[in-house]
């Protein structure tokens, strides 16, 4: 929106009596949007694309995966949609999303000039810019232009890039239940001192922290009385999206939630190590879907899940295999159109043996900030045509 | 003659090289004058007690705790704790997870630390060198599986992203070749020692060349015809950018977060002709290391965080501050899970990324909460190279105490 435009609204706004101040102090077309809820899932370590969404009808699979391929009557059928595809037999728990036209599976996502290692791609993935010349993640910049300081929140130790922006991060909220302060009261009365007082520099800067930590501290005690409707599995993951629920049930009021779950770089052992972690993320979202539809909120909430990169075609000596370029991307949620977004991967056509990118991430996040009634253009810096998953 | 060291310049010195000091260690450091001082903070280390262990090879959760208390309480009571930071600097440099190590039982791991100690302060390409042959690092990064007939790539990107010139000096083809050259190169239990369920968890692996699992033929690596993995290391020792990359990850972790770009050039420079030990002379001689905008420009890591507080305590072990008993160590592992740093044990391959990612809301609150443990200690608590501006526990809530 131009300056004119800006005026013309804000002058329209007054006229209506319409909430005014907030108008004026920031553009309208950020401002965040409640009722609907993204959920990012960052698979760190380089999912495995190939074993996830199997090409189980493809005999040079099989063949250049003599050891470590899934196995062909074990592979979850999509049917005529999901073309010569199938799931890995740990995503059962998934099916059920397929069968009611509510799960995208995205493959060979990607973006021009791979990177293949680690922090490099997934700082691209995470400042949406393959240039690598930009420095604040996609949804922090998002976050800059709002004014709830949970406008997004990330479960676990630290906000990455994704979520911190040049003015803020999101907070980061390792568990509900732990969040509490423990502290004798002269203790805490001579904090309360201490952060009144402004410093400089470093010192300053952990005296913001301690300010933003005392703002969740807030937060996150009115929301522990929530309790989930569904059974997460009992690991990290499943009690951060456990968590999530209860946030969202407990109105946090966040538009973004943000986690992570790792251990996907499988250069050996891969079928075992991927077979568990497959099984912990099919089950965790499940449940999280059923928790979403006891609140009667599974229409509102969109998850999205992706990873750095895919992996090479060819396995390596030590039934693994080494980073590769394009990976899976998985969408659902009661409004997701689902369905195959992509097709039956060329397994002759590959670039230093791996999976040449079909389609650019940032066509999904722009799905994704559709979604949450963001502005494509101001976080991705270009209109990128959202993929129509919505 | 000798140049004078305030007291003052003193307790910064002494936190920032060793991360733990009392007030009459910052004052002896005085009277010795600032080349004394200096030197004497960078002794060669002191060895770190043998690591013997009652429990079984299954038992790594056990074996990681007791290797822990083991290091902490090496740190809190070694004459020579400057080393013992440096070692975490190459133990964060130089990474190996604990729980993502398949085979390496504590024993290997206790064994890195060993090596890091014995060329933590030399040159940086020894230390290289018996690192790229060090058991857990050949099994963290999978070279320890890697044949000729698919060579495994991960050691090689690593090797050269990570712990050397860093990336945009390389090419993917680079990686494929070198990875190529290591082929072979993997680990074994010494002679006559029993293997697999059956190992001793005393007994630590060694390395061995496998020439059945090496590829002998050419390759082309960095634009030079080479044939072994020794070649590779030496290309990459002798290249400046390794003294540029890891120079400046040193001055990160000694002088500030952003370290002026004319120093990182003349830091790599000294880097690379004389050693970690002279560069670390180097730095802090200057007077630009004892400038306001350098002092307490750190956040301190939660290792740094604990061993500074109980050794400010007069506690030779990290208790918490709580009764010291058979959950003790427990209950540390888990306070640094929760602070975002476990000894032994980064979060991936890259270390922990440190700064201000130490002070997000959750790890902030369990480093706030850690403290009432130390309420009531006047008498015993001396914080005065803890922390700028101590007076007293209560200064514990002070955002100075988060500052190295």
């Amino acid at each position: 929106m131009d300056r004119r435009d800006f005026i013309k609204k804000s002058l329209l706004t007054l006229a209506l009596g319409q909430a005014a101040p907030s108008l004026l102090s920031r553009s309208a077309l950020a401002a965040q949007s409640k009722d609907k809820i993204l959920v990012v899932v960052n698979l760190f370590g380089g999912n495995d694309q190939l074993n996830t969404l199997v090409p189980f009808k493809n005999d040079l699979y099989y063949r250049l995966r003599p050891n470590i391929a899934v196995k062909r009557e074990t592979v979850l059928d999509l049917g005529q949609n999901g073309q010569n595809l199938g799931l890995h037999p740990e995503l059962r728990p998934l099916m059920n999303m397929w069968d009611q036209g509510n799960l995208a599976l995205i493959p060979q996502v990607g973006y021009p000039n791979p990177n293949r290692s680690h922090f490099i791609s997934t700082s691209i993935w995470h400042t949406a810019d393959p240039t690598r010349k930009e420095e604040t993640g996609w949804l922090g910049r998002w976050g800059d232009e709002q004014a709830d300081p949970f406008c997004d929140t990330f479960i676990g130790g630290a906000s990455p890039q994704a979520v911190t922006g040049d003015k803020r991060a999101a907070p980061a909220i390792s568990g509900v239940d732990s969040f509490t302060i423990r502290m004798p009261k002269p203790f805490e009365e001579a904090m309360e001192k201490e952060m009144a007082q402004v410093r400089q520099g470093p010192a300053e800067q952990v005296r913001q922290a301690m300010l933003s930590l005392r703002g969740a501290l807030d937060k996150i005690g009115r929301i522990r009385a929530y309790t989930n409707k569904a059974q997460y599995p009992d690991n990290n993951f499943g009690k951060a999206m456990a968590d999530v629920a209860r946030m969202i049930a407990g109105g946090l009021g966040s538009s973004v939630y943000y986690t992570t779950l790792g251990g996907w770089d499988t250069h050996a052992a891969q079928p075992v190590r991927q077979q568990e972690l497959l099984g912990y993320l099919a089950q965790t979202l499940s449940a999280f879907r059923q928790d979403m539809k006891a609140l009667g909120r599974d229409q509102d909430v969109l998850i999205m899940v992706f990873s750095e990169f895919g992996r090479q075609v060819a396995e390596n000596a030590s039934f693994g295999t080494d980073h590769g370029q394009g990976g899976l991307m998985l969408v659902t949620g009661g409004g997701v159109k689902g369905g195959l977004y992509g097709s039956e991967p060329d397994l002759e056509d590959l670039e230093l043996n791996a999976l040449k990118y079909k389609t650019d991430f940032r066509n999904v996040y722009a799905a994704s900030l559709r979604w949450i009634q963001a502005d494509v253009q101001k976080v991705l810096g270009a209109n990128f045509q959202p993929l129509g998953l919505i | 003659m000798a140049r004078q060291l305030s007291y003052q310049d003193a307790t910064h010195l002494l936190r920032r090289a060793a991360a733990r000091g009392r007030k009459e260690e910052a004052q002896k450091l005085t009277e010795m004058g600032l080349e004394a001082a200096v030197d004497s903070l960078l002794q060669n280390p002191v060895p770190a007690p043998p690591y013997r262990t009652a429990a079984t090879t299954n038992e790594k959760g056990l074996q990681h705790r007791e290797i822990t208390q083991l290091w902490l309480s090496h740190w809190l009571t070694t004459p020579t704790p400057a080393a013992e930071r440096l070692v975490l600097f190459w133990h964060g440099h130089l990474t190996s997870e604990f729980r993502e190590t398949q085979g390496a039982q504590a024993i290997d791991f206790w064994n890195q630390f060993a090596t890091f100690r014995q060329f933590a302060y030399g040159p940086y390409g020894e230390l290289l060198k018996a690192i790229a042959k060090n058991p857990v690092m050949l099994l963290y990064l999978n070279n320890a599986e890697s044949k000729k007939e698919h060579p495994n790539e991960n050691w090689a990107r690593e090797l050269m992203e990570l712990y050397t010139i860093g990336p945009g000096n390389y090419t993917e083809q680079d990686i494929r070749e070198s990875a190529r050259a290591f082929t072979g190169w993997t680990v074994r239990m010494p002679q006559g020692a029993p293997r697999g369920k059956d190992r001793d968890p005393n007994v630590g692996l060694e390395y061995v060349f496998n020439p059945r699992w090496h590829d002998p033929g050419d390759k082309t690596f960095m634009g030079q015809q080479i044939k072994t993995g020794d070649e590779v290391l030496e290309i990459l020792i002798a290249h400046p950018e390794t003294y540029r990359f890891v120079g400046r990850k040193l001055l990160t972790f000694y002088l500030n977060p952003n370290p002026p770009q004319p120093l990182v050039e003349e830091a790599a420079k000294v880097f690379r002709d004389g050693g970690t030990r002279e560069m670390l002379r180097w730095l802090f001689t200057r007077d630009e290391f004892y400038a306001p905008q350098n002092r307490a420009s750190i956040i301190k890591s939660p290792i740094e965080y604990l061993v500074g507080l109980h050794y400010a305590a007069l506690e030779g072990k990290v208790t918490l501050g709580q009764k010291d008993d058979d959950k003790t160590a427990a209950r540390v592992v888990n306070a640094f899970a929760a602070m975002g740093q476990i000894p032994f044990d980064p979060p991936n391959v890259k270390g922990w990324d440190g700064g201000m990612s130490w002070l997000a809301e959750s790890p902030l609150l369990v480093r706030l909460n850690l403290i009432s443990a130390f309420a009531g200690r006047e008498k015993k608590l001396d914080l005065e190279v803890f922390m700028d501006g101590a007076s007293g526990p209560l200064s514990l809530v002070k955002p100075e105490a988060q500052l190295l």
